[in-house]
């Protein structure tokens, strides 16, 4: 704390943590990726660079925001340095699944980590930002920062797990900013972008329209009306190109080609399973947006705590790891801002979220094994089978995925508590109002 | 404005301009953004490359090449039987069916100079098939061949067809065991030795995990290691002139390519895979044919362009970006 004393920003607190969360994103991203999805990155940039768009070509399976940064950000790639992109390693052919036999160059995932890691970086800021905001507290604020730069499940998705759900956290927080500012043209375009680029923000649409009547009882249909166009003009903007392409059904396989696995009964069960999980979920942002709305308060503290909430909720269908990255920097302003109970279930999904995304650590290897010297691939090939009959990647991959989820319930049971929720009292109880202080 | 909310707003608009000017990349890039020309200079050949970024490049020269089909012919009518596994796709994406393959097949070419490609169904193939075959290449993925051009013996339309010239690229399923009539499948007694005069192939799912030294997996940057339905060599009458590409398993590969009279039938082995279309695209682009061989080949880094000598051959086959293709194009070498 002591470190962050000073005024200004950029202290010397800071600067050692912005230092550390690059140095340490760098290094790991470079060495550690999960090869499936830098495979498909490198992928989907040759395609679209081959002139082929981002579907007509098989390889690009979401909306087109995700393609669209790519291929702007692979224009600075041989400025970085990066020739060769990837190659396929023989030796893991034997693997399954096979698209993981293939490594990404070490320069390319360099690259690709400093895209995140700006992402990161801009997260971390309007964390900052939306702290100082509610608090008035710099301190408070830079708190905030460091622990999101610095949370390791954050630095390993970014790094290792190579997803880009740090560019989804930072549209829905620039959607929270516009709405402080009472720019709700800005703030309909952000969430449009948002929820385009992965479906969960989409989620919270019940709470922000909430927020939106609420705030302001007089010009409610004319801010909602703002934020509508500018949601429009940032969806016209994104799909028409793909529409006119013909690419609307390729741009929502996302959506709706979820369980075309043709694994059989198992697809089938998981297909009706999400659409019912999914049906619950929106019922519940439903009922939260509600409850928000009949307390008849329209501060931004009350607010951001119920967007919060309500990410929670999303979050109640079990997801991979990178799927906690929209809460994160929500998870750490509310041990921030509002209840010093959220340090725990955030330090256990700091742990749990980076053991489910490192449970493929021997995968995660290929790169450092193909393109550089601390590791061959005999070596990686044998500590490949080895880890596969140590049974371990089920048991990091169970106890990480286990722990993650009790992360969120346990925030989840905090956070209605502290709303007013009569929950049985296993936790201990502390009112927002008394910690925040 | 605000002093602290300043970096906010650039966040934003770096943001925005990544969305935007990424989309208008998607939309505007090309294959017109690289070029490659081969020119004969004394006893080599001198090629030069150009692209707008920085990529790996391959260029081999090959002798025996088969050149670059006229015209692509994919075979897909959903009107008649087929005889193909269904395959397991990631998350998300698009069900691997034959439909979607023979779609993805016309823009797998593009990126290879190939754009002379049209689906077919049974009738066209039929008429296509009524012509000499030289020059032409027809893909067929449906495990099963029309009636309109195969009956079970080896006086087939399709036989001629390949006799006279023409190219055959096969995979899916067990090569001429099965007829496709129209809503119907009828499977043949000894089909496979119609077009390849053994019962060679291998309906085993098994994986060649060596790859073929014969350079042709490492220029072509060849990836599907699938076996089931590939020939099995030793197999195959004495007088076969082949080549085989890719992996194997000692006995089966990967892909093979036999000369049949004047043209030749090329085998992917394995059930549909993207790795299995890839390959079908670079073997059809490149020109590979049985009797190919690989004369030389350079590799490396370039920067925007590139310019070299490689030893002098019938035709030179170009590659970008390795693995991750931006740019193919086969250049035959007339003197």
């Amino acid at each position: 704390v002591n470190l962050f004393k000073e005024d200004r920003f950029f202290c010397k607190g800071m600067i050692l943590v912005i230092i550390l969360g690059i140095v340490i994103r760098l290094v790991l991203g470079t060495v550690l990726k999960f090869n499936g999805d830098s495979y498909s990155w490198a992928l989907i940039i040759s395609n679209v660079e081959a002139g082929s768009g981002l579907y007509d070509v098989s390889g690009y399976n979401y909306s087109p925001v995700w393609g669209y940064i790519l291929s702007a950000f692979a224009q600075l790639m041989p400025l970085i340095g990066v020739g060769e992109w990837g190659t396929l390693i023989p030796e893991l052919l034997v693997f399954e699944p096979e698209q993981l036999a293939f490594a990404t160059s070490v320069e390319f995932n360099f690259a690709i980590t400093c895209l995140f890691t700006a992402a990161d970086l801009a997260v971390a800021y309007l964390a900052y930002w939306i702290v100082k905001e509610l608090t008035g507290d710099t301190i408070k604020a830079k708190i905030a920062f460091a622990v999101y730069l610095l949370a390791i499940h954050v630095i390993i998705i970014s790094t290792a797990g190579a997803m880009f759900d740090s560019f989804s956290a930072l549209l829905t927080l620039l959607c929270v900013f516009f709405l402080y500012k009472n720019n709700y043209v800005c703030a309909g375009a952000m969430f449009a972008a948002a929820a385009l680029l992965k479906l969960f923000p989409a989620f919270l649409i019940f709470i922000l329209v909430a927020y939106l009547i609420q705030k302001d009882a007089l010009k409610w249909k004319r801010n909602l009306a703002c934020a509508a166009v500018g949601a429009i003009m940032m969806s016209a903007v994104i799909m028409v190109p793909n529409i006119i392409d013909g690419h609307l059904m390729d741009s929502m396989s996302f959506i709706i080609s979820r369980a075309t696995s043709n694994e059989g009964i198992v697809a089938l069960l998981m297909k009706y399973s999400s659409v019912i999980a999914y049906l619950i979920i929106i019922s519940l942002e439903v009922v939260l947006a509600v409850h928000y709305f009949k307390k008849k308060d329209s501060s931004e503290r009350t607010f951001v705590w119920y967007l919060f909430i309500s990410i929670m909720i999303i979050l109640l269908y079990p997801g991979t790891p990178q799927y906690v990255i929209l809460l994160a920097p929500f998870l750490v302003m509310a041990a921030v801002v509002y209840d010093r109970r959220f340090v725990r279930p955030l330090l256990l999904t700091m742990v749990c979220t980076s053991m489910f995304a490192l449970s493929s650590i021997d995968i995660q290897l290929a790169s450092l094994a193909e393109y550089t010297d601390f590791m061959s691939v005999n070596s990686l090939v044998d500590f490949i089978r080895a880890y596969d009959d140590s049974g371990l990647f089920y048991v990091i991959g169970g106890i990480g995925g286990v722990g993650q989820y009790i992360s969120i319930i346990w925030s989840l049971i905090i956070a209605l508590e502290d709303t007013g929720f009569k929950i049985p009292k296993i936790l201990g109880k502390r009112s927002p109002q008394e910690t925040s202080e | 404005m605000e002093k602290g909310s300043i970096p906010v707003y650039l966040i934003t608009i770096m943001v925005v301009m990544l969305i935007l000017i990424g989309e208008i990349i998607v939309f505007t890039s090309s294959q017109d953004d690289f070029s490659s020309d081969v020119t004969i200079e004394d006893d080599t050949l001198t090629y030069s490359l150009e692209g707008k970024g920085s990529y790996t490049y391959d260029v081999v020269s090959l002798n025996g090449s088969l050149g670059s089909p006229s015209e692509v012919f994919v075979y897909y009518d959903p009107g008649y039987g087929s005889m193909v596994n269904q395959v397991s796709v990631s998350t998300g994406a698009m069900a691997l069916d034959q439909g979607y393959y023979v779609e993805q097949m016309s823009p797998t070419l593009k990126v290879r100079g190939i754009t002379n490609v049209k689906i077919v169904d049974a009738e066209e193939l039929g008429t296509i098939m009524a012509n000499p075959g030289y020059g032409k290449a027809v893909v067929i993925l449906s495990g099963a061949i029309p009636d309109t051009v195969y009956d079970g013996m080896s006086e087939s339309v399709i036989l001629d067809w390949i006799e006279t010239g023409g190219r055959l690229y096969w995979a899916g399923n067990v090569i001429g065991q099965y007829i496709a009539h129209k809503g119907s499948v009828e499977e043949v007694e000894c089909g496979q030795s119609i077009f390849l005069g053994a019962e060679c192939i291998n309906t085993e799912d098994t994986r060649g995990e060596e790859v073929i030294d014969n350079g042709f997996r490492d220029v072509l940057y060849l990836q599907n290691n699938l076996l089931r339905f590939a020939p099995d060599l030793s197999l195959l009458p004495e007088d076969s002139v082949c080549v085989v590409m890719g992996y194997t398993d000692g006995s089966c590969n990967s892909i093979t390519s036999l000369s049949v009279g004047k043209g030749s039938v090329c085998i992917f082995g394995g059930d549909y895979s993207s790795r299995q279309r890839i390959d079908l695209a670079q073997v059809i682009a490149s020109g590979v044919g049985p009797e190919t061989e690989l004369v030389e080949y350079a590799t490396g880094v370039m920067n925007h362009s590139i310019n070299g000598t490689i030893g002098k051959a019938d035709a030179v086959y170009v590659v970008l970006g390795g693995f991750f293709p931006v740019y193919c194009r086969l250049h035959e070498v007339v003197e």
